[in-house]
């Protein structure tokens, strides 16, 4: 349910002109959701940007999310 | 270091979870109306809101975890948080919480954040950001009352573009 809680957060925020995306763990919940933008990663739950302690590679994964705006 | 799956398939969780989300009453999401980003990511003010149920330790109320429906209350998290004042707070057993428990920061990024900002791929990162405790079933209560805080919250600060972060 993680999912669907950032994603009604999400549905607000945008709804009041803030531009949102999310990070897409299971895409099978995340496209019922039907967020208006996100970024799937081949992670686990628990592991949203990857594997822990790795700072580089989870700014990689922020950055991408951050490209799925614009 | 642990070593990470690479599943994001439904089919891949257990059994009682695949039944349990299958007749789970998932909410539509899609926003009724929205607007483009009209600046630069780099002219940006960046929140992130996380569902790891992150609370500040010895400082914020931890989440209820005892409450079936799912504790639908928000913890603000400043900027200048240091890892070892965050302490979760998440009921869900469907997913491992060592992860999060040893580098809380790979589900509320922040210093990722700042290193962006410190490069100049965004403008700046906001002073506050939100922690959740995702496990919601009852998303009443988060809808009529935390999540208009919440965006009453981003609205003060002047937020342009908000990132979450599911776990």
């Amino acid at each position: 349910m993680c999912h669907q809680t950032v994603s009604l957060v999400q549905k607000f925020c945008e709804e009041n002109y803030i531009a949102c995306s999310m990070i897409s763990i299971i895409d099978e919940i995340t496209i019922k959701l039907n967020p208006k933008r996100f970024l799937s990663v081949p992670y686990s739950l628990g592991f949203p940007l990857g594997e822990i302690n790795q700072f580089e590679n989870q700014k990689k994964i922020v950055k991408q999310l951050l490209k799925t705006i614009q | 270091m642990i070593k990470i799956n690479k599943s994001k398939k439904i089919s891949h969780l257990s059994f009682k979870i695949k039944k349990f989300l299958q007749f789970y009453p998932w909410k539509d999401c899609a926003p009724n109306q929205f607007k483009s980003l009209d600046k630069k990511i780099s002219d940006c003010n960046v929140a992130i809101v996380s569902s790891a149920g992150f609370v500040i330790k010895n400082k914020q109320k931890p989440f209820d975890v005892n409450d079936k429906f799912g504790d639908s209350s928000y913890r603000v998290i400043p900027s200048n948080i240091n890892s070892n004042e965050l302490e979760e707070y998440q009921k869900s057993n469907s997913f491992d919480h060592s992860g999060i428990k040893s580098d809380p920061f790979s589900a509320l990024p922040v210093p990722h954040l700042v290193d962006l900002y410190n490069e100049g791929f965004i403008g700046s990162v906001n002073p506050r950001h939100i922690s959740l405790m995702g496990a919601n079933i009852n998303t009443s209560k988060l809808i009529k009352k935390s999540i208009p805080d919440i965006v009453q919250i981003f609205k003060e600060d002047k937020v342009d573009i908000v990132l979450f972060i599911p776990v």
